[in-house]
Order: C-alpha cells, then structure tokens, then sequence
C-alpha cells in the first residue's frame, strides 16, 4: 500500500500549521473535526460499512499518517489495513441516548497520534430506521467540504452497492498531489505573535485548550431582517455569501471589541481555495485560515465598521489563494469566525440531519470562535460560538449569548448608531451596580459637630502637635474659634470663600477649622503654588480672604488675614455650618492646566470623614501625620480623621528642595496611619527601615500594584496593613476601598475593590448604559458626589447628571475605565484618556512593572508612552513683554498676555537682588582669591568668544593680568569667534589654552538623547575641564562671562524665593549645593570625562567660581560701545545668530523634532527681561530657518545615527541603585511575552515627583533608544547550557548561542521549536515545546529544564501509539 | 468577450456553459473566490485595473455586464 508514497509527501502550507499547532498540544483534541449524522433508514449495515471501506481505499487522505523525516513532517498512506468497527447496537437500551453520549463523548474528544491515523468511524443503531453515523477526522486531513464530499461519497457507494452489482473500485482525486501544488510559493512568514492581545471579559491568558460550544439561537427569529440588510445597497456586496459574511464579521468585530477593548482587532477566517470543480470533489484539507484586521475607533457607528469591513474583506478576498497563508503572520489573531458553507443532502435517498460536533478544546491561542454553519443549503445560517475555559471563569454562557445578540440585533436594526453605546444588557441589570454597605454615619452632624463633640469628650487630649510643641483639644478650639472671629470681622464681601495659601504648620489647620466655624468655605493653596495660579485659584474662587504666614505674599486684592496667635474669647458666637453649606474649594490641574475647583458640601465631608475615621486603622484613637500638600485632597484625611475620634495631628513642615517630608514621617515613626501616594510609598520603602508604630498605610492618587505593597511589607513591616483607596476629588476625597491581600491579590495591579458605605459604582458604556461584568467601561460614581465645579455650571452638568438608566440618581462620571470582576469587586485600568496602547491594545503596565520589579534593586518603576509630546509646534502667543511662546510645556499667560516667567519675576525680583554685588567687591573678592592661589595663575577664565565673555575678559584684565583663559573646543567652533578669542589674548598678553577631550562627540550624542541639545553636554564638558585645569595650575577661581539672565534661568530660580527672603549666604549655599549635585552626578559624562575626581565635591571648596556679572551690571549697548571702541571684536557672521557655535543649529533642530518647543525661547526671554535684547529681536531670533542637510550632515560626523523624530513604543523608567541595562532587559524578558516588551529603559537615580506626591511625568528625561534586545555574548557554562546550546544550534543553524540572547532573535519559530522539543526528548530532557515561548533565551530554558524530572526508562517505553479497544481489537483481527 | 467566457465556463464551473445574461452572482454559481479569480483573469487578459469598489453586483452579476463593465475601463484607460 506504501509503495505509492514510499518516502511520504510534503504538506501544504495550511496542513503544516495544522500539524505544528497539534504537535504544540499532542495531548488535547484541539483540531478534531467531529460529525455527526442521524441516517434515518433501514440501514444495512454491512453494506454500509463495505461502501466506507471502499471509499477509503480509493483516497489517500482518508488513510493518511504523519511522520517526521529530516526534520520535515510529511505524509504517508498508513499500512494498517482499514477497518470499520462492528457497530455499536443501542436499539434495546432504556438510556440510550446516555449511552450514546457517552460513545461520542470518547470518540470525539480523544486525541490523535498523527503518526498512527488521522480518522475514526463509528455506526450506532439506535434503531431500525435510526442510525447514526460519526466521523472523527484530524483537521490536518480534512475540511467541512471534505466531510460533505465523504458524505456523499459514501451515500453513492452504498447506493451502488445495493444495487446489487460488482461496481469498480472507488476513484478518488488524490490529495498528496493537491497539497504539494499548494505549498507556499514566496517567503513564509512565522506565525509569531507581533501584537499583544486583550482576552476576553478580563479573563486571563488562556492556559489550556478546553472549550465548550455555545448555541447563539438569538437571531433565529431575525431571518428577515438579515435579508433585508444584506440586501439594502449600503451594505450589500457583490454576492449574497458575501453580504451575510460580512455583517456577520462585522457584529463580530464590534462584539470584540466591546468585551476586549482593544481597538485592533485580528480575526481569523477561512478561505476555502476550491475553485474549480474538480476541487470541490477532491477530499483533504484546502481551507486557509488567513487573518482579517481592522481598527475600530471607539466612535465608530456600526455602520462605518461595517463599511471598514467591507474593505478589509477586499483585501482578504485578493489575497486567498491556496498556499497564501504562508505570506501572512496568523499569530497576531486573536479569535476566529468559520464561514462554513457545505452541503451534505440526503443519504441514499433518506433524510439525513447532520451535527457539527465540538471535541472540547480549540486552539488556544483564540479565545473565541464564532461559527456560521449552513450545512443544508437553505440560506438560513445557524450561529455558535466555541469559548475557552478561561473565558467562562469570568462570565457565563448566558451572558456571552445575551451581549453577542444585543450587537447584532443592533447592527441588523439600526446600524447607524455608536458601537460603543449599544446596551449589552437588555435590561437594567442590578448585579451591574455596586452599593456600599449601608451607612453607619450620622449624617446630620457636619464635621464641626463632630470635632466639637469630640472635644467635649477629651479637651486635655492632644490633637495637634508639632515638634515639641502640642495643642489640646480644648486650645486648638479656642484658637480656631480666635480665626473665626477674625475672619468674620475682616472678610471684604459677602463671599463665603476664604483661601488658606500657607505652608504646613498648626496655624494652617486652625486656620482651615477657623474656616469652618464662621460658616466658610475653605480653599487651600499649598505654599509652593506658582504665583499666576495663586491669583487663578483666588479670583475663580471669590474668596472674600486668604489665610497666609507673615512675609512676603504678594497682594491679592483681598485682606491677608494671619492666624491668631492668641486665643481670644471674644464672646461672639456664629452661626454654625449646615450639611448644605460648602465646606471647601479644591482646585484641581487635570489635564488641560485649567485650574478646576470642586465644590463640597458639609454633608460630603462629614460623611467622608465618618467612614475614613472608622475604616483605616486598628488603633481607637489614631495619630496621622500632616505632611503633604493641602492642595491635594488626599491630605483631607490625614487632618479631620483623626479629630473626630481623639487621635492627634502630627504636623511634619515642607523639606526644602523637593518636599520629601514622607521620609521624616516613616524615620520618626510616631503615628498609627498614613495616607501617602504609591510614589511615595516607593520612596519610603527604598530606604528599607523597619517601623514598629506605624501600622495602617492608605493608598490614593496613583494605581497601586501589587508588587509596590509586596515590596512595602518586605522593608518596612510584615504587619502593615495597606489599603487601596481610590476616589477623584469629585467623589469626596475617596470611595472605594479594598485591604490589599498578599495571597489572593494575584494580578499586576490592586483592584480599587467595594465602594464606601452609601456610594453606588457602575461601568457605563460610551451611551451610558450599564456595562456587565468582565466588560470594560468607564467608572461612574453615585450616593456621595460633590456638589460640582465652582463657578462653572458647563462642565458640572458634562460630568454630573442625573442617571439615564435611573439606576443611580445623581451620578459623576470619572473618565476612568474599569472592570467589573465576577467576584463583585472592580478592577482599575487606567485614564481614559491616557490608555497606553501598542498595537492599539491597552497595555497593562502593572505587568510591565511586576516584571521589572523581579529586581530587588528597583525602587520605583513609570512606564510611559514614547511618542512626541502633544505641543503644537507652531506658537498662537507671545508675552507681551519678554515674547516667550505659548508652545513650551506649562507655560501660562496672565489676562493681559503676560508670561507666568514675567509676572513671577515681577514678585521676587527685588528679594533676587541679594545675589548680586558691587564691583569693589569685585576688586576685593580677586585679591582675596589671588592669595589662595599656588600657581602661575590666579584665576582660569572661560573665554567663548562671545560678547558676553569677551567684555568680562576686558574687565577682568584691569583687575589682574595672572589669568590663563581657556575655550572649550568641541571642533564646531567658528572661524569668526577664533578670530576673536586670538586678538583678545593678544591684546590683553594673557596665556591662553584650547580644551578639548576626544570624546566631546559622544557627549554631543549623549547630551543630543538625554536633553535634546548640545549645550547641555558642552557646558558640563567645559566646567569639567575647567575644574581640572584649575586644580592642575594652582588657580584659586574660575572665572566665567555667564550672563545675569542665565543666573536666573537657572539659579535663582521661584521656589527660592516663594517662603521668604533669603540673604546672599543663603543663596550662596543652595547655588553651592546645586552645583555640587551637578558634578557628582553619575550620568555619561561622568562615565566619559572619569570625573570620579570632582564626585566628592572638595574641588568647589579648593576653586571658587565667580561669574563676574555678580558684581558688575552694564546695559548691553555698553557692552557693545566698549567693544567696538576698545577690540577688534566682530559679531561672528558665520553662525547665524549670537552664539559662537557652529553645531547649535543641530541641537535647536533635534529640540524642536523631539520635544516640539525651540529650546533657546527661554534664555532668550531672560535676555529681554535683563534688557539686553529687545523682544524684536528675541522673537526673530527664535523664527529661524534650520539648514536641516547641514544638521544630518554634522550629526553623522558626530555619529548620532537615529531617526531625530522621537520614536514610538513604551518607555520603561526605572529608579533604582546598582542596576544595569542588561539586568532590566533579562528580567523584562524572563516575564513578559515579546509582544509587550517595552521599546527603551531608562535607568534614573531617582524618580522625579510633584509635589502632591505622584510621578511628574514633564520632568522624566528622553530615553536613550536601546537598538536592539541582546546585549553581550555570555557563553553558556552549565552542563545543561551546553546541552541545549548544541541541540538549538543544530536547528536552527547558528554558530553560538549566547544565554542572554533571546530565540525569536534566533531563528526559533514553531517549527524550530517542536524539533528541538523532539531532540531534546531524546536526549532525555522532558522538555514541551511550548517551553521555548515561555523561556525564550538560553539562560531561562536551562533553568526550567533543570528542574524537570529527566524522561526515565518507562518514559521510552510509554506507547506512542494512541490505541483504544477498538483498535487493538482490529490490530489483533488483521494479525490473525 | 470569449476569453472570459471560456474561463468562466472551463476553469470555474467545469465545462458548464452559461448564457450571457444569466445571473451568476445570485444564484450563487459563481461564489466570492470565484469572483476574485475572475478579476484577476480579467486583469491579466484585458490590461485594466480593477480596484475593490468595483465589485459590486452591477458589474459581475453577468457576462455581459462583466463585458460592459470591461469595455467601460478599457476606453477610460483604465
């Protein structure tokens, strides 16, 4: 019988992705075709099985077996005979129907060992005229056609037979032949997964196969309408197939993208390649399963989707062709819809019903597979839908039938309407609501109530307390009584608004209860706030005053009150709050910078604190500390929880520099709660201190991973108990909470859990109706909302309404999306509107950082989204004063057009002023230094050859002549500016020396990625060699020309200025400290320049830098006019503007591409606010026209060799000590599948923070672009290494494998790893092939395989062929 | 318009002949594979493009709308 195919063919292209996927799972049924046909006739049954026996001798698929050859699968007639099993008899049963389902059960759901058959057959009486007949074929050897044309085969052969003669021998059309014409003709593309996909209903990735079949019945009753449809001309295609198709696939797609999320969907179809006739009769596989793309917007009508369905079915049609399949990467498809046409007929002239039956498991890749069967011809498909076990952990059958239907339905009747708003649910759903426990608050008692009574109750106990200082109960009563008083007799208007713009202090919290109590709104501006949005906050508030320290605050317009130092008991008693009075003002950013105030009433408050006080913490009266910015509702908390139950504040004042009071807080100790960021819980849990006190930590403001809270009680206690508040300052400071669980909280992320007593949650779809649970939609809030935004009536009723579905009354919309999980509890996913996506999936980032934070070194981890940022790049407006663009990142304008720059400015200048000195000093300052000096030289100066630098010298030279001038050359500098610098030495008989490292290229494209520039890189460089240069010639000073308006660009910057007035030493120091900072920096000019002789700082103290314009301060046209008249100075001609430097123009250009701003707009502002240009010329200056060849020309000198558009791809920034590249990338490759690999890693000290606590984002440094995901060669050392690295290079054919180096990198597709999988079994490692993909470098696989059990002996022995009884019973009949 | 017809009726429908106003699309002996073949044959043979928008029912439901339609490209240059 072999003798036809002695060496076996090859496959085609669809049947070797069949066999790779079957040998990926050898042990589930994922690829068994089942049928099953109900022949009601009076059955002979050995004519039957005669006239099956025939029709398998006449095919060679129907007997065909698979085995390997080479490393290459090929297909052989079996030489086992073929024989029909007796039939199984059931006539006489009582169950037999059980019976029966039985037999099926085990027929259709075994296995095949593909190297024994490929096909089973089975006839049961059932009775006389009642037979049924299954057929179990492997998908490797068949398709639905196939199966029709066995059917029929067999009908006319058993015809035939009866008919009583000696018929010929059945001839079949081969299909060996067929399947080598359809092996792929061009390149084959591996079905690797390019694209990450989001399961279904939030389920998890699928781990095994096992499925079961549901029936979609719902558009049975929908026949007409589906004509109707497929027969108007917007949605009709070219054959009637073809329109049904395509309003199937799309009520799919919206379907998918409705209970996935994802806005790129792939699916899968088949394409069933039998053009002609002969092709239609031939049995054997010839379907394709090719993939169909398509983008949904969430704004898409049905009928726009449909209309993108249509053009994507243009392309899958143009590309269906037998053996096209091997061109198309199948890996990215996350589900797939059968399209199956086949028509079975009668059998022998008798009705025959046939069943398409499920095996119960399916591929696993796919989540879902929809199936549109018509196996009767009629036109009338029927609709089921395979879902994995996974999925039906999240949801149920029902619900899954019930939102399919609701889509088509939708897209059948009225398909002009949104995707994103059809109801999934046809009826308002209650489980779809979540409530709070009822509540236990007493909601008549406003927050002064409740503090009051609580001071009733304890009035010697402590309640605010800073340092040593302490406030009881009874004095902290007493003294807000005092700033009620106050307020009451000074306040300007009827406004009942009054703000609080102080720095943490008790005063600051008498003054928020002083507030309260004189039946006031409270409006709280942290003491760091820029000064425009003070003013903002002030005038969109109304308030009538505002509570600040003694000192310098600008005048408001409005009386400043200061908090009464005294208590006074004036005897005056005001009225006190009620429940619908507001109770405070808070001013949020969101993310347009528009300061937004949400407006909160009494009731809100009482009942927030109520509840906070009682769910956070174990102890009866618990202490928080008062350490974060009181313009952060989070803080809230933190001030009224615990006076309502005898617990005290402990007030922690602003840290200068960034405000990382957080750490005093954990290093004290001393209190029982804290309510922090995730941020700063990273923060404190890097400093690995234990804590005794504190016991509860609350969590708010960012998502909260479980990795952070693991992390947390491995550093700091393993007793803490940590909670996920989640709430938007719209709900009353927070509303849902859930105790983080270190054994049931699995995910990445910790769910934001139940909501808070009296609050309602539900997810609302885009047309705000209820969305089921596992489907994503947008988190809105009910029961406790605030009263709205201040002032701003449009955006209040945008986001606060009444609830359509009348399910939660008065309802606030978050913009925040989530999930509803089977368990009742919510799951976070993010903002809306700032979904980090790759492929149009939403990407988890909390898997992103639970994989990087596998490293024991990492402290906090960002992820973020690498594409340009959102500026437009050409400005609409200028300062009316200094010119500044409206294009740079935060930049604000007062009414009058006035920069946020200028009008801070405006209120610190004079305090500046301290800076600067005299120019006697100057002389005296010299003399000093000069004596200091050991050297030739008294003072190195940096000499640029600009005009700024040039007059210095000047000035300089009058006051002493032992001065060794130095120039950075870092080889652009022109001819113009040399020129220069030659005749001023010359004139002035100084020594005068070019520096210059060879590696000032590097840093340019170091300084090029890290800042989008040059002159960051090239002014360390100068400052680096300078110092060295010094401390090499004994010179006591560096002198430098830097201008005054860079001194205030970068030094004497706001926040300096904002708590008072520093003197000159105080200036001095933080300008001092500053500067240390940035020489010890460990950044790559550091690793370039090897400055580990300046990290310790010592050499600021052995060489002082003093800028000369300290202490001299001349107009520009001073400047000039001495030039002129006293050097041969010229402005250089050749560089275009008033720099020195010819490689300028590269870094303005790579600035404006990466960061969408010109990088020289706010210098040039400070030029015009120092008066030395005119806001004409700044503005000109800034129009320029960038020669860009000249830029890729002088880019490719210095070798920077990237696209200069930032590219796209997640960022992964990660803070830490001690880590490295290599170790990020093998820890995000040891966890992660490649398809949701960030693209770069950027390794940081520190992550930067705001100052309420949270990642700020507008400070994380660009990336430095990673090219590819290897590193360096590590040649494997383990015995089991070498073991593997021979067995895959043979495979795959390469010459050495690294155990870092990833497989996909390798070569290893599917194929390859199923051979290796083979190899290495026979070598005795029990390794699956599906291990390559979990463990995909060398490294990772060792260590995997190293903890298998070795296949023993009996392993060698275990059968590989997969005989049932039956078998064996035929095997031994054919023996004998 | 023989060519068409000789691959319409020899390669797809195995020797089956049809009239030149017999609606293929409707009744389904032509299906949507069927179609792309035939669109490709056609522009192979008679030297025009033939995008995606054009597949509509008016143009493929016969061979002689097929002939019309083709005649159509042709003089447009298509």
């Amino acid at each position: 019988m072999d003798e036809r195919t002695p060496n076996g063919c090859p496959l085609s292209e669809s049947q070797l992705r069949f066999w790779r996927g079957h040998m990926l799972a050898p042990d589930a049924p994922i690829y068994n075709m089942a049928w099953r046909f109900d022949l009601h006739l009076a059955l002979e049954p050995k004519v039957f099985t005669q006239a099956l026996e025939d029709v398998v001798a006449g095919s060679d698929i129907l007997r065909a077996v698979f085995r390997i050859t080479d490393g290459i699968p090929r297909q052989h007639i079996s030489t086992l005979p073929f024989q029909m099993n007796a039939p199984v008899d059931l006539s006489n049963e009582i169950a037999s129907k059980d019976a029966l389902d039985g037999y099926l059960m085990g027929w259709v759901s075994n296995p095949f060992d593909l190297s024994v058959s490929s096909l089973r057959t089975h006839l049961v009486k059932l009775s006389d005229t009642h037979w049924v007949w299954v057929i179990c074929q492997h998908h490797i050897a068949c398709d639905a056609q196939s199966s029709a044309v066995l059917f029929q085969a067999v009908s006319k052969r058993y015809e035939a037979l009866l008919e009583g003669a000696s018929p010929e021998p059945v001839q079949l059309a081969p299909y060996f032949a067929k399947a080598t014409e359809m092996q792929a003709e061009g390149p084959v593309t591996d079905i690797a997964k390019t694209r990450p996909s989001t399961p279904p209903y939030g389920a998890p990735a699928p781990a095994a196969p096992w499925s079961s079949r549901l029936a979609l019945p719902g558009q049975a009753d929908q026949q007409d309408a589906i004509a109707r449809f497929c027969a108007a001309p917007e949605f009709r295609l070219f054959t009637p197939d073809l329109s049904q198709l395509a309003l199937f696939a799309t009520a799919y797609l919206a379907y998918l993208h409705r209970v996935t999320g994802d806005e790129r969907l792939t699916i899968g179809m088949p394409s069933h390649n039998r053009l002609s006739v002969q092709d239609r009769d031939t049995l054997g596989l010839f379907m394709e399963v090719m993939p169909l793309s398509v983008d949904v917007d969430a704004t898409d009508s049905l009928a726009e989707l449909h209309s993108k369905v249509k053009t994507a079915l243009g392309a899958f049609l143009r590309n269906a062709r037998p053996g096209a399949v091997a061109g198309q990467n199948t890996g990215d498809i996350g589900a797939v819809l059968n399209f199956i046409k086949a028509r079975f007929g009668p059998f022998a002239g008798a009705p025959a019903t046939v069943e398409w039956l499920h095996s119960g498991a399916h591929d696993g890749a796919h989540a879902l597979r929809l199936h549109v069967t018509d196996f009767d011809d009629k036109g009338t498909p029927s609709l089921s839908m395979d879902v994995s076990a996974t999925v039906l952990s999240q949801t149920t059958g029902h619900e899954i039938q019930q939102h399919f239907d609701a889509v088509l339905c939708a897209l059948i009747n009225d398909p002009h309407q949104p995707l994103a708003a059809v109801s999934l649910t046809s009826r308002v759903d209650r489980t779809a609501t979540l409530s709070g426990p009822p509540e236990a608050a007493d909601t008549t008692k406003t927050i002064v109530d409740l503090i009051a009574a609580q001071t009733l109750r304890t009035p010697d106990a402590i309640a605010l307390q800073e340092g040593a200082q302490c406030l009881s109960y009874a004095q902290l009563d007493a003294r807000s009584d005092a700033a009620a008083a106050l307020i009451h007799s000074q306040a300007s208007n009827d406004s009942k608004v009054i703000a609080v713009h102080m720095p943490r202090s008790p005063g600051c919290l008498i003054a928020i209860l002083g507030i309260l109590k004189a039946g006031c709104a409270f409006v709280p501006i942290a003491a760091n706030t820029p000064m425009l949005r003070v003013q903002k906050i002030i005038a969109d508030s109304g308030a009538a005053a505002v509570f600040t320290t003694q000192g310098h605050a600008p005048d408001f317009g409005i009386p400043r009150l200061n908090v009464p130092q005294s208590s006074v008991r004036s005897g005056f008693h005001l009225a006190p709050p009620q429940n619908s009075d507001l109770a405070y003002i808070l001013y949020t950013s969101g993310s347009t910078g528009v300061p937004k105030g949400v407006a909160v009433d009494h009731s809100g408050l009482s009942r927030y604190v109520q509840w906070a006080a009682g769910a956070f913490g174990v102890v009866e009266k618990p202490d928080y500390p008062f350490f974060s910015s009181i313009s952060f509702d989070l803080t809230l908390t933190s001030l009224f929880a615990p006076l309502v139950c005898g617990g005290r504040v402990v007030v922690y004042p602003e840290t200068t520099g960034p405000d990382l009071a957080v750490l005093d807080v954990f290093a004290q100790d001393v209190v029982d709660v804290v309510k922090l960021t995730p941020s700063h819980l990273a923060l404190v849990s890097k400093s690995a201190r234990r804590v005794d006190r504190i016991k509860t930590l609350v969590l708010g403001g960012e998502n909260l991973t479980t990795a952070a809270c693991r992390n947390a009680l491995s550093a700091l206690s393993p007793d803490l108990e940590i909670i996920n508040e989640y709430g938007p300052t719209e709900a009353v400071v927070g509303c849902m909470i859930h105790h983080f669980d270190q054994v049931a909280d699995s995910g990445a992320s910790v769910p934001v859990g139940l909501p808070a007593p009296g609050v309602t949650i539900s997810l609302r779809d885009g047309g705000l109706n209820l969305c089921p649970a596992g489907v994503v939609g947008e988190i809105v809030i009910g029961g406790r909302v605030a009263c709205g935004y201040f002032g701003d009536v449009e955006r209040t009723q945008t986001l606060f309404s009444t609830d359509p579905q009348d399910a939660q009354k008065r309802l606030y919309r978050t913009g925040d999306l989530g999930r509803l999980r089977m368990d009742g509890t919510v799951e976070y996913l993010g903002r809306g509107d700032h979904q980090l996506k790759v492929g149009g999936v939403r990407v988890e980032t909390a898997d992103i950082e639970q994989a990087i934070r596998t490293l024991p070194a990492v402290s906090a981890v960002h992820i973020a989204d690498g594409s340009a940022p959102a500026n437009h790049p050409h400005p609409n407006q200028f300062c009316t004063r200094c010119g500044l663009p409206d294009n740079l990142p935060g930049a604000t304008f007062t009414s009058t057009g006035l920069c946020e720059v200028c009008a801070d400015f405006d209120t610190y200048q004079d305090r500046a002023q301290a800076y600067f000195h005299t120019e006697p000093e100057l002389e005296v300052r010299l003399q000093e230094l000069a004596a200091k000096s050991t050297g030739k030289y008294d003072a190195v100066m940096l000499l640029s050859g600009g005009k700024d630098s040039t007059y210095a010298a000047y000035r300089l030279a009058a006051l002493t002549s032992r001065v060794l001038a130095v120039t950075l050359d870092n080889g652009y500098i022109s001819d113009g500016a040399k020129t220069n610098i030659r005749d001023v030495v010359a004139h002035l008989s100084w020594d005068h020396r070019f520096l210059s490292t060879d590696k000032m290229n590097e840093i340019f494209v170091d300084s090029l990625n890290t800042h989008a520039n040059v002159c960051q890189g090239c002014f360390k460089a100068i400052y680096t060699l300078a110092l060295r240069t010094a401390r090499a010639e004994g010179a006591a000073t560096i002198v430098t020309g830097l201008s005054r308006g860079q001194f205030f660009e970068t030094r004497l910057t706001p926040d300096l200025f904002r708590t008072g007035a520093p003197n000159c030493a105080q200036l001095d120091q933080m300008v001092g400290e500053a500067r240390k900072t940035y020489h010890a920096e460990d950044d790559e000019i550091a690793r370039l320049l090897q400055t580990s002789d300046l990290q310790d700082g010592r050499v600021l103290e052995e060489v002082e830098i003093l800028d000369i314009y300290r202490y001299i301060d001349v107009p520009v046209s001073e400047i000039y006019n001495f030039l002129s008249k006293h050097s041969s100075w010229v402005r250089p001609s050749d560089t275009g503007r008033s720099t020195n430097c010819l490689i300028n123009d590269v870094g303005i250009h790579v600035h404006k591409a990466r960061k969408g701003f010109h990088n020289y707009a706010l210098p040039y502002s400070w030029d015009v606010r120092m008066g030395h240009k005119t806001r004409t010329q700044a503005l000109d200056e800034i129009d320029d026209e960038i020669d860009t060849n000249k830029v890729r020309q002088i880019l490719d000198e210095i070798g920077f060799d990237e696209p200069i558009t930032p590219q796209s791809g997640l960022i992964a920034y990660v803070a830490g000590h001690g880590l490295s590249d290599a170790n990020v990338w093998d820890a995000l490759q040891r966890n992660l599948p490649r398809e949701m690999m960030p693209k770069h890693v950027v390794l940081l000290d520190e992550m930067p923070l705001t100052p309420n606590g949270k990642v700020d984002t507008a400070h994380l440094p660009a990336a430095n672009t990673r090219v590819s995901f290897t590193t360096e060669f590590v040649a494997p050392s383990t015995e089991m290494e070498h073991k593997l690295a021979t067995i895959i290079s043979a495979v795959v054919h390469a010459d050495r494998i690294g155990t870092l180096d990833d497989f996909f990198d390798l070569g290893v597709d599917s194929l390859a790893a199923i051979n290796i999988a083979i190899s290495a079994n026979e070598a005795g490692i029990a390794l699956p092939a599906t291990a390559l993909f979990e463990h995909r470098s060398l490294g990772a696989l060792a260590q995997f395989a190293q903890a298998l059990a070795p296949l023993t002996e009996d392993d060698d022995d275990a059968p590989l062929l997969d005989l049932d009884d039956d078998d064996l019973a035929n095997i031994t009949q054919a023996l004998r | 318009m023989a060519p068409l017809k000789h691959y319409i009726q020899d390669s797809l429908l195995g020797g089956k002949t049809v009239e030149d106003s017999e609606n293929l699309l409707l009744t389904g002996v032509l299906d949507s594979l069927a179609v792309m073949s035939l669109v490709a044959f056609i522009e192979q043979t008679y030297d025009i493009a033939v995008p995606f928008e054009d597949v509509i029912i008016e143009n493929f439901m016969a061979i002689d709308a097929m002939g019309h339609y083709i005649r159509t490209r042709q003089q447009s240059g298509g």
